[in-house]
């Protein structure tokens, strides 16, 4: 169960239906029986996804508004429907948006009640209408057996023929709902007739007549009957009409009743606030007072160009004028960022009496996007200008609606450029009115904001630009609000003084106060007191009348107070001279009083929520959010206050609560509280040692390159806020290299190719495009479902088609590559199954799922996609798994049948080396071998090339070169995306190995008994080498590129002589030499930036201080029976997998680490804990422990003094046995592990 | 200077401008109408609450609490401070005042400590024990409630911290 915002349902719908009416991918079957020369009737039914589809198409003399008109008049329905009784709205959330109810009856059923959720979408442009319905269950039990599945009705224009329509009505309905005859009306049918029997029934209450044909009858006798009494009214008119109400309801909101907040309040312009689930919405109001009339200021304000007098609009146009005081325009609006394009409707209304207004809402905007993810929508803004003998007193309201989750800085940014809009807008309509009259109203000329991308160039490539224009921003506002302005006749509230309060009369049942502005100096209070009391009387009357009225007559209602306030300003304006201004504040009630406007009270409380099931049993079910108030003290907190008591709690408690009731399940859903959760977690982001970034392309450049990378922070002594820097850093990197990853390895392996959106979305990393109009939606679909997969030749011609927001979306360098990818992918058969939308949705969540990402690189998912709650649990889940050593899969990756040399992973690819000459490539994401390649002789090392990408686009990884070393000395490198395997290059420098390192492609690094050499392969020359290296044969050799100790990097060295070393990379020095172990050591792993764990025949780890080796820090005697072979550290979990001959693979956890000490303490002392001992291990690993921690006085150097800190704890889980035979090397990544063994067994571990 | 509030029961309070300034909304209200005889109405606001918070106001405006102690978002039991522990030990219904009252009147450090304070009362509480102490009706089916456990079980044998 989850919760959603009602908006994501009606996109989910009205797409739904769109895709239903207009998609060409569904074999529709026409059915001769129902279908008449007037409507043709289609149906398709699938077993397999269990789906009964109908679609009837038919043309109608009606214009398209009027049928959309007609049809959203939900309570005229039974006008032309003869089975509907009874309609009417339920629930109004705006003008798209209604909850409804129907109640049919017909021979069959005697009596049908159905609530549906119905959403509607227009695009009076392109006269395309959508109303898109789907059931939805009202209360708890109210259980309906049978279930609409979104359907609705498509309304088109006809080109050319203005009172023509064409009408596409599709349904949709559940095989299941049909064999089990949960249909109404169905009942009489027996079971054992086939489906194809029903396929002239439809499905949908609407018709339950029999024939979807009949509805088509019914509305086109009811037009053939009715057409002259249907007035040709424009939809936008109605459209405007609802903005003008709804305005005027935001003009008496506000704080804190319903959540507002003040967020910025200066002079007379305030800022209200109100976060939502999804965003926030933010209401700005004003007032100022000019010298021109009215009159003048509405003609002014709905000139020929609109919106010339506001400087932050950079262009507009005019599309259509509808009627005389309503039109519609296209504006491009300046907002932080972006400039955001839109469609407003725009009314003037003059009168009554010396009143004017102007109102606008936007209507439909092609593009929203302010930044990355944060959307804006102008939501129905107003100014509202009211005369005042010579001059007039102008108060003005814009909202607009914030959709996403803006970083507070870019929250900041968004509300004040709006701020400074509002504070701007009575200087620029009085300048702007100057121009054009030549009028004398004195005035400062303002500056003009210019868009940040005309300032400052593409923002998206410097971070530092926006700081700039904030500081713009700033300006601005101070200029604006500057108090030193001392022009007298600025218009500014400056020379405003003092209001004097009326406040409401508790033991009356007011809901509205006047407040009042009047001169400073003057102010006979008695008059005041007599004027109140006028007022008061005059508001019971008015408020009386208003609870009448409210929903029927708002507009009045609204003008009343107007008027009424008119008459008392003239008043005053006989007693003094001046100019007074007036301002109206509608302020609610306290709730105690338990009279609230109704209008307020009704709607607009929430945005939609709805609950929608995902149990399978009823997939995307949806249900209206009740709660049950009891006598709690909750009942009374707002939603946001519970949010601040909720975000003190932890996970656990945030479980607890949400089953305590609906409303605290609503509450822990909430995606900022799992957002917090998820950042701090300290599971999550362990302070475990973690290596400096590597930039793998710097490997294959000169030295001086390397050098400069890590210079920053070659220092030795690593304090805290260094490690924070550096973790910092590296967030940066990843976000970096996440970004470029999304658009390389976008998943395609779920894709359904067939599936028009989802192979946009091969095009647009993934990111489906949003607010789109239909017939974009249309247009898109339709281009995109021309992309022929078996000639991809014309994909490009077909993608430049694209509406611009899409295209925005794609990035055309990267086009060639797509296309290439496509062509791999597009041999696969393609995913079946229709999956609800709303699980689609959740599923495009990038979840951190442990097969589709497997790098280095944590995988930071766009954080507008993420799904924070499911993002924290999979998080957890994985943690848990890691640290009990309880993987969820184990996959044997079969084909050796020998010893296994080497593993190396990359992305969702594995290389694995045995002892019989053979190389496997693997397909982790299958565990299916992709690839052989058979050495010259023995191969003992394997690495991926990592300085240069594949050239396919591959979805497993990004590399495909791998170096392969030979016991005979030679090196070859082979590319295994070509089929079959071909040798790139081959090169011998020496005659014999043991063992390679190809860390720096082009320079190997070769080890034979006791020598190492380093080779540079391009001049075929040695760089250094070290005959005598060790006194015994060298077990393992590895390079560690730019390292704390060299710039360039150092080269581990373990030995049989009980020792390892240290040597420098550039010239073969020997830096350190590490003596401890009393028997081989086998391997070694560097932990963090100057730190390496050894693993010896000792059965011991040792942990050493790379830059004060003469002893180990710490040494753990683990539960190893045998040797130990191979360590592997995985940074990102704080993980340390250690291999021996026993068979085994025991996990440690790094926990608690405090690496600010490491810099400190010359010889920390080991602290040992053994913790969570699987099930599987015996007891007698207790006795272990107490000797372990005595085990530094084993070592015969001299221990001195040692403070005794704790750099933290190494916990060992529980064994893992699945090799049996002696485990030889273990390859590690964040999501898992591979690892190999003597017997030719390779394991895939996920967790 | 003085400032008069007057409550919603119509007692009217004198305190120091500065002090009623701690609340946002006060504060944006004085700017408003100016310096004024008249008392600022909070309809929202119960004489005995208000009497509370002007307590509240009052002593941390004598101790004003360090200055950066609020970045750090440590979330524990044990960071409220002694007074407003004490201030915080009322009962449920004046708590949730309180709260109220802090919502309505802007006063940041009084929300946080008494959200604090409420959140305390849930923490490691089982659903039957939140039920119970904040006297919540249940209003799941016993279906939905084996959804959400089932949705839950990911937390399951994590101890209560």
């Amino acid at each position: 169960m989850q919760y959603v915002n009602g908006n994501d349902i009606s996109s989910q719908s009205i797409h739904e239906v769109l895709e239903l009416a207009f998609s060409t991918k569904i074999p529709w079957t026409k059915l001769e029986y129902e279908s008449s020369e007037k409507h043709i009737i289609h149906s398709y039914s699938s077993h397999e996804r269990g789906i009964y589809l109908s679609k009837g198409v038919a043309e109608f003399n009606i214009s398209p508004e009027n049928m959309y008109e007609l049809l959203l008049d939900i309570s005229s329905r039974s006008k032309w429907d003869f089975h509907c009784r009874e309609a009417h709205i339920i629930e109004e959330y705006d003008h798209l948006n209604h909850i409804i109810h129907l109640n049919f009856t017909n021979p069959l059923i005697s009596n049908l009640d159905m609530n549906l959720y119905r959403s509607c979408k227009y695009d009076p442009q392109e006269r395309l209408f959508v109303i898109a319905m789907r059931s939805i269950e009202l209360e708890d039990g109210d259980v309906d057996q049978f279930e609409c599945l979104p359907n609705g009705w498509v309304i088109q224009g006809l080109r050319g023929q203005k009172d023509k329509c064409k009408m596409t009505f599709v349904q949709q309905c559940d095989l299941r709902d049909i064999e089990l005859q949960r249909i109404p009306g169905y009942k009489s049918f027996n079971s054992k007739e086939r489906l194809e029997d029903f396929q002239f029934l439809t499905l949908f209450p609407a018709t339950v007549s029999g024939r979807l044909a009949k509805i088509f009858e019914s509305i086109e006798l009811y037009i053939s009957n009715n057409v002259k009494d249907i007035e040709t009214k424009d939809i936008r008119i109605s459209i405007m009409e609802k903005a003008e109400k709804e305005v005027n309801e935001m003009f008496g909101t506000t704080n804190p009743d319903y959540g507002w907040k003040i967020y910025l309040k200066k002079l007379d312009m305030e800022i209200l606030i109100k976060k939502t689930t999804s965003g926030y919405y933010m209401i700005g109001k004003g007032s100022f007072s000019s010298r021109y009339s009215p009159e003048l200021l509405a003609d002014v304000l709905y000139q020929k160009n609109p919106f010339e007098w506001d400087t932050f609009y950079d262009k507009t146009k005019l599309v259509e004028s509808i009627n005389s005081s309503i039109r519609e325009v296209e504006v491009h609006y300046r907002m932080w960022r972006n400039t955001i394009t839109m469609r407003l409707l725009q009314s003037v209304k003059k009168g009554p009496g010396n009143f004017s207004s102007v109102h606008w809402r936007s209507i439909c905007s092609p593009n929203y996007q302010v930044a990355d993810g944060i959307e804006v929508h102008y939501l129905p803004t107003a100014l509202l200008n009211y005369g005042l003998g010579d001059g007039s007193f102008t108060s003005f309201l814009a909202a607009i609606e914030v959709k996403g989750y803006p970083t507070p800085w870019e929250e900041e940014m968004v509300t004040k450029m709006f701020a400074a809009r509002i504070i701007s807008n009575q200087n620029s309509i009085i300048n702007h009115v100057n121009k054009l009259t030549g009028g004398s109203e004195m005035i400062r000329e303002l500056p003009v904001i210019p868009s940040v991308q005309h300032h400052c160039g593409d923002v998206g490539s410097h971070i530092g630009t926006p700081q700039v224009y904030n500081a713009m921003v700033e300006n601005f506002a101070d200029i604006l609000l500057d108090e030193g302005n001392k022009d007298g006749n600025v218009v500014s509230s400056k020379n405003k003084r003092k209001r004097n309060k009326n406040n409401e009369n508790k033991n009356n049942n007011n809901d509205n106060i006047i407040d009042e502005e009047i001169e400073q100096e003057e102010e006979n209070i008695e008059k005041d007191q007599q004027q109140t009391q006028q007022q008061q009387t005059q508001k019971q009357q008015q408020q009386q009348q208003q609870q009448q009225k409210t929903q029927q007559q708002p507009q009045q209602q609204q003008q009343q107070p107007q008027e009424q306030q008119q008459n008392h300003s003239q008043l005053k304006k006989e007693i003094k001279p001046t100019r007074p201004s007036i301002r109206f504040t509608y302020l609610l009630s306290n709730s105690s009083s338990g009279q609230r406007p109704i209008a307020w009270y009704e709607s607009k409380k929430q945005p939609f929520l709805f609950l929608v099931s995902d149990s399978s049993e009823r997939k995307g079910k949806i249900q209206r959010k009740t709660y049950y108030f009891s006598n709690s003290g909750f009942d009374n907190l707002p939603e946001e206050v519970v949010q601040i008591i909720f975000s003190n709690l932890s996970a656990i408690n945030i479980v607890n609560l949400s089953l305590v009731c609906k409303r605290f399940k609503m509450a822990t859903d909430s995606p900022i509280l799992w957002k917090n959760l998820y950042k701090s977690n300290p599971l999550f982001h362990k302070k475990t040692p973690k290596r400096k970034q590597i930039i793998h392309s710097n490997l294959s450049n000169d030295e001086n390159k390397v050098n400069s990378n890590s210079g920053d922070s070659a220092d030795g002594s690593s304090s805290q806020e260094e490690e924070e820097q550096q973790q910092q850093n590296q967030q940066q990197n990843q976000q970096q290299n996440q970004q470029q990853q999304q658009q390389q390895t976008f998943d395609l392996s779920n894709i359904n190719l067939n599936d028009p959106i989802s192979l946009l979305m091969v095009f647009t990393n993934g990111i489906i495009p949003q607010n789109l109009s239909p017939t974009e939606i249309i247009n898109v679909g339709g281009i995109v479902s021309q992309i022929d997969l078996n000639d991809l030749s014309n994909v490009e011609t077909l993608i430049q088609q694209l509406p611009h927001q899409v295209l925005s979306l794609i990035q055309m360098n990267t086009l060639d590559a797509k296309i290439q990818h496509l062509s791999m992918i597009s041999g696969m058969p393609a995913t079946i199954g229709q999956e609800s939308p709303i699980n689609k949705n959740s599923s495009d969540n990038p979840k951190p799922n442990a097969y589709n990402k497997r790098d280095n690189n944590s995988y930071i998912p766009d954080e507008e996609f993420i799904n924070w709650k499911s993002h924290y649990t999979e998080k957890h889940k994985q943690s848990k798994r890691w640290v009990n050593m309880e993987p969820i899969r184990i996959t044997p990756l079969k084909g050796h049948n020998r010893a296994i040399k080497a593993v190396k992973s990359e992305g969702n690819s594995a290389i694995t080396v045995s002892t019989e000459k053979k190389i496997k490539f693997w397909n982790l994401n299958t565990g299916q071998c992709i690839g052989d390649y058979e050495g010259e002789s023995g191969v003992l090392s394997v690495e991926y090339d990592h300085t240069q990408k594949s050239s396919c686009i591959w979805p497993l990884s990004d590399y495909t070169k791998v170096h392969i070393g030979h016991k005979n000395g030679t090196v070859t490198m082979v590319d295994f995306i070509e089929q079959p395997i071909e040798v790139i290059h081959t090169s011998r420098p020496t005659n014999l190995a043991d063992g390679f390192d190809f860390t720096f492609p082009g320079k190997y690094l070769i080890w034979e008994h006791t020598i190492i050499h380093y080779w540079d392969v391009e001049t075929s020359t040695l760089l250094w080498n070290e005959l005598n290296a060790h006194t015994k044969k060298i077990t393992q050799s590895k390079i560690v590129a730019q390292h704390e100790l060299s710039n360039k990097g150092i080269v581990f060295t373990t030995s049989s002589d009980k020792s390892a070393k240290v040597w420098d990379l550039t010239n073969g020095t020997c830096i350190n030499t590490l003596v401890g172990h009393s028997y081989a050591v086998n391997c070694i792993e560097p932990i963090g930036d100057y730190m390496a764990l050894t693993g010896s025949t000792d059965k011991t780890l040792k942990l050493w201080d790379l830059r004060q080796a003469s002893t180990f820090i710490s040494s753990y005697s683990t539960k190893h029976t045998g040797p130990i072979r191979c360590i592997s550290y995985q940074e990102k979990n704080g993980i340390v997998l250690s291999g021996s001959d026993d068979g085994s693979i025991i996990a440690f956890n790094l926990d608690n680490w405090n690496l600010s000490n490491i810099s400190v303490v010359k010889k920390p002392i080991f602290n040992n804990v053994i913790g969570n001992i699987g099930t599987t291990t015996t007891t007698t690993t207790t006795t272990t422990t107490t000797t372990t921690t005595t085990t530094s006085t084993t070592n015969n150097t001299n221990v001195p003094e040692i403070p005794k800190i704790n750099l933290g704890t190494f916990k060992d889980s529980k064994r893992l046995h699945n090799h049996e035979s002696a485990v030889t090397c273990i390859e590690s990544d964040e999501a898992g592990f591979i690892s190999g063994s003597q017997n030719g067994l390779v394991l895939r571990w996920d967790f | 200077s003085l400032v008069k509030l007057e409550s919603s029961d119509e007692k009217v309070f004198e305190i120091e401008k500065e002090i009623a300034c701690m609340s946002v909304t006060i504060k944006n209200m004085i700017e408003d109408i100016g310096e004024s005889d008249a008392p600022i109405p909070l309809p929202n606001v119960t004489s005995t609450i208000l009497e509370k918070v002007l307590d509240y106001c009052r002593h941390h405006h004598q101790h004003p609490s360090p200055q950066g102690d609020d970045k750090k978002d440590e979330k524990r039991l044990d960071d409220i401070p002694p007074y407003d522990r004490d201030f915080c030990k009322v009962d449920q219904p004046t708590l949730f005042e309180l709260i109220l009252a802090a919502n309505y009147l802007d006063i940041k450090p009084l929300l946080d400590v008494t959200c604090k304070t409420v959140a305390n009362m849930i923490r490691g509480k089982t659903p039957e024990e939140i039920r119970k102490i904040f006297n919540i009706k249940n209003d799941f089916t016993p279906e939905e409630e084996e959804q959400i456990r089932k949705e839950n079980e990911w937390c399951e044998d994590k101890g209560g911290n």
